[in-house]
């Protein structure tokens, strides 16, 4: 991406630059921007070099509140996630860095702030997840380039897969593994959930959008 | 009640809930995804082999720019697919030692135009009607019939015919008459007798891309280049050119190429589309979720609607609503509130959706006001103007939030009026005015097409100061100073226009100019009435000129038409960049009218008077894409003959506009634009007033909102 944000800031060039007058425009001075991206792409080199500080069962213990650890597999980044809002049956969580999830359980309906984002989605029960052999419908609605919103409907079959053996932050679950796969008119994806005895879910990796890829979430605590 | 006030003060949702998180924050990249594969460019950056074109066309909106070299023949080009099959092209190009009409190195412009008849199909081949450089000096002239079709998915096979210069190697006779003879003089008209006319020649050949990466390219040439040999500047030796293209980057094609059997040539093709966003979407961060309110039968309480009867009650929700606004970037302009509405008059300097702005103020509601307000009405407020009136009923707001498809859902129950009328109750927010702001900032300037210099650019600081008095009234001020000094280098150019040089001096304002005053001025903006916006500005208006600007434009909330007219009192400034006048002035102005044709056209018709005096008519057409890109031609015909004109014939040009949101994928309202003129001369000019109404508003406007609506939940 840091390519493309050169790119970018060479077309801007090209094209010769807006004069903004007043202060809060200043910051989005295209020749200040090019020393900003170039602190970015700095510091996400540097952070890739350094290994990310490893999370202890004892840190997690020290958190009082509901906590989900969420990562991107494209992007190879992870984010802790907390409750900061209820409305009706849905949760949304945030980041520290302002990264927002919308989930109902633990099943995600939209993402805020990952480029291209899940904006909505009609989503199945949790309860269906773990139904062997159950269909479910779902759709989705994502923001093209142009701002302009996308319907994807896919169309699911729940399989239930080997049980498995988890570790997720020193404590050992024996789970239930089941595959949710998804076709649509241009393609597909499988969603993965990973369930307790109790009917928990403990672990999932959800589909967000083309760009984005799969969101992994495990939950830390209740 | 009380509590619902406490419990309005802004908290911080994200962050400090807890440290741990920061530990394991990650920043987000967006991936670069594989970007289909779509038809090449060609020497002369339009979709095309090596030198000639195929009956390929871009994707919609896709937007180029091709650097191509070979035999000392140099062309930059610039090509937009304006509509699915529409495309147009502007083109510089400079030959070297060409020795004509005076020059040793010719430079030349040109515009093309490509129409797309068919569509590939299982039997029908893509064809295209070309007209090359159909409206300047002829050089390049040539039309051209063209056909390809995939033979497999990674080969196609392309075949034409062409006339004028893709007519000359081989013809087959000219089946549609002789061609006029070529005149070299000013250009810049449609060449309209020689279209399709004398010697036609077949053309074709094909491109295999073994690799997503690689391309490979034969072509049969129907261009004999027999005007560049006579000048000893091609020798060309064979029809056949060969090539090879590599994609090196997502938006990067390099080509290597031999031609004519005796050159060898590169090129660079840029080629990106506005549809398609560098960072993968906005990566700007989430703002506060909705509260719901508690059902009114478990709280009836904090449904009453008591708290109007205290005496700070409006004070205190104001307070907080701009303070929760100022953390999401936004600014509380002025508020009225009553028992069960608010209505918000909301400033937006962050966000390039309107939408966006008005769906995170409406969150800000939901945590702010007391339970009994049901109605939230949303004013977009732009340089003290309210413009449109946004109305949502909170109910909507709480149901919709995560609903699928909840964008779409809340506009079908949102209302849009006009928000010319201003509340009795409104208060403005006490400590938005008087306000002084300032920037120093880097600031860039090109010159384009100078004999000497084709392509020069200035870098040096500009010092901005504004001071808002009063909603609507702004002293604003700016200087420059160059640091590289790139214009004061070289040949001052004689300037041989017959006109006023209204324009054309603008070489002795760069090199006398700096460092200089750019504008200082005080603008006032008002709303006479209903659908009526006013604008007056007055003092240095621009580096060449300084007056006053009076401006009225009648635009309706939902109405695609606009109208406006514009009356100018305007004095030539000193070169010095000081506060003096030369002894110019004139009185100018237009009659405007703007249609916005939906689908993302725009279409802009200006009548009147211009700066040398000079009566006539601007016609501009832009395609207007929603997340702020716009694309667009103007041309200008006025009673100045193309004699007295001068190179060129006409006033034209092409403009730019980028959002930097769409770059960066942050939030921003800036933008990047330019606009590019083969060449400025003075008839047909205009003077450039910072802030005209239709640009100021149009975003704020119901199609402005309603283009980008998808972002209210963003």
């Amino acid at each position: 991406m840091r390519q493309l944000r050169t790119a970018g800031l060479v077309l801007a060039a090209l094209l010769g630059l807006s004069g903004c007058g007043s202060d809060p425009a200043v910051g989005d001075n295209p020749l200040l921007l090019g020393v900003s991206a170039l602190r970015d792409g700095v510091r996400t080199r540097a952070a890739g070099d350094a290994p990310a500080p490893a999370l202890t069962r004892a840190m997690v213990d020290q958190v009082q509140v509901p906590l989900i650890l969420a990562s991107l597999e494209s992007r190879g980044v992870t984010g802790a996630l907390v409750p900061i809002g209820q409305n009706g049956a849905d949760t949304t969580w945030g980041t520290a860095d302002q990264i927002a999830v919308i989930m109902r359980g633990d099943v995600v309906r939209g993402t805020r702030g990952l480029g291209e984002d899940l904006m909505s989605a009609s989503i199945p029960g949790e309860s269906v997840l773990r139904s062997a052999n159950s269909v479910t419908q779902r759709e989705y609605f994502h923001l093209d380039g142009d701002d302009q919103t996308v319907r994807r409907k896919f169309s699911c079959e729940i399989h239930e897969q080997d049980a498995a053996a988890l570790v997720i932050v020193e404590r050992r679950y024996q789970a239930r593994h089941f595959e949710e796969r998804c076709s649509g008119q241009n393609g597909g994806f499988t969603n993965e959930y990973w369930f307790l005895a109790d009917g928990r879910m403990i672990q999932s990796r959800q589909w967000i959008s083309p760009s984005v890829g799969f969101m992994k979430l495990q939950r830390l605590k209740p | 009640m009380k509590g619902r006030l406490m419990t309005a003060s802004a908290r911080r949702l994200f962050g400090g809930a807890m440290a741990l998180a920061t530990a394991l924050a990650g920043l987000p990249a967006a991936a670069e995804g594989a970007d289909p594969w779509h038809p090449t460019l060609n020497f002369y950056g339009v979709t095309g082999l090596v030198d000639m074109p195929t009956g390929q066309s871009q994707p919609d909106g896709q937007f180029s720019t091709t650097f191509s070299t070979f035999a000392g023949m140099t062309r930059a080009t610039l090509s937009f697919q304006i509509a699915p099959r529409l495309s147009g092209s502007f083109r510089f190009s400079r030959t070297k030692d060409l020795n004509l009409a005076g020059f040793v190195d010719y430079s030349d412009r040109s515009f093309d135009v490509q129409y797309r008849v068919l569509r590939e199909g299982r039997i029908l081949p893509d064809l295209v009607v070309g007209l090359q450089d159909f409206a300047g000096t002829g050089l390049a002239a040539a039309e051209y019939v063209v056909a390809s079709k995939h033979l497999a998915p990674n080969l196609v096979l392309t075949g034409g015919i062409g006339w004028g210069r893709l007519g000359s190697y081989n013809p087959l006779g000219a089946p549609f008459g002789s061609r006029p003879p070529l005149n070299i003089g000013r250009g810049g008209s449609p060449n309209v007798d020689q279209y399709f006319r004398g010697p036609a020649a077949l053309f074709g050949g094909v491109e295999w891309q073994p690799t997503d990466k690689l391309g490979l390219k034969l072509e049969y040439s129907s261009d004999d280049y027999a005007f560049e040999e006579g000048r000893g500047v091609i020798k060309h030796r064979s029809p056949f050119s060969f090539g090879v293209e590599y994609q090196a980057r997502k938006h990067l094609r390099l080509g290597a190429y031999y031609l004519y059997g005796s050159e060898l040539g590169v090129t660079a093709q840029i080629s990106l589309n506005p549809k398609d966003r560098p960072a993968g979407g906005d990566l700007g961060k989430a703002t506060y979720p909705v509260e719901p309110r508690p059902a009114r039968s478990a709280d009836p309480d904090a449904w009453s609607e008591d708290w109007v009867a205290q005496p700070q009650a409006a004070d205190i929700l104001r307070r907080n609503t701009a303070k929760m606004l100022a953390e999401t970037g936004l600014v509380l302009e002025a508020m009225a509130i009553s028992g069960d509405r608010v209505e918000l008059w909301l400033r937006n300097p962050s966000y390039d959706a309107e939408a966006q702005a008005i769906g995170r103020a409406a969150r800000v509601l939901t945590r702010t006001m007391p339970a009994s307000v049901e109605t939230f009405e949303i004013v977009p407020v732009v340089k003290g103007m309210p413009t449109a009136k946004v109305v949502l009923r909170r109910t909507d707001i709480e149901a919709l939030e995560n609903a699928p498809n909840g964008a779409a859902r809340l506009f079908s129950v949102a209302g849009i009026a006009d928000a010319s009328r201003r509340p009795e109750n409104l208060t403005y927010d006490e400590e938005l005015y008087p306000r002084l702001t300032w920037s120093l900032a880097p600031y860039l300037k090109q010159e384009l097409f100078d004999p000497d210099h084709p392509y020069r650019v200035d870098l040096g600081m500009r010092l901005a100061t504004r001071y808002e008095l009063r909603p609507g009234l702004f002293f604003s001020g700016s200087v420059t100073k160059s640091v590289t000094n790139a214009f004061s280098k070289g040949q001052l150019r004689p300037n041989n226009s017959v006109l006023p040089h209204v324009r054309t001096d603008e070489q002795l304002y760069t090199r006398q100019g700096d460092p200089g005053l750019e504008t200082l001025t005080m603008a006032w903006y008002a709303r006479p009435g209903q659908d009526l916006y006013g604008r007056v500005t007055a003092g240095y208006l621009e580096r060449m000129y300084g007056g006053v600007s009076a401006e009225l434009l009648w635009k309706p909330q939902h109405s695609r038409l606009a109208l406006g007219v514009e009356v100018n009192y305007a004095r030539k400034r000193d070169y010095d960049g000081g506060l003096g006048f030369r002894d110019y002035d004139i009185v100018t102005g237009h009659a405007s009218a703007y249609y916005d044709l939906s689908q993302g056209y725009r279409v802009q018709l200006d009548a009147g008077r211009y700066l040398a005096g000079d009566w006539g008519a601007t016609l501009a057409f832009d395609r207007v894409f929603a997340n702020g890109w716009t694309v667009g031609a103007f041309a200008t015909l006025t009673d100045v003959s193309a004699k007295e004109f001068g190179e060129g014939s006409f006033d034209k040009g092409i403009r730019v506009t980028i959002p930097i949101s769409w770059m960066m994928g942050s939030s921003s309202r800036s933008t990047a634009s330019t606009t590019i003129r083969p060449i400025q001369r003075d008839g047909g000019a205009r003077l450039s007033v910072d802030g005209r109404l239709y640009e100021t508003i149009d975003d704020y406007h119901r199609w402005g909102i309603e283009r980008q609506w998808g972002k209210v939940w963003r």
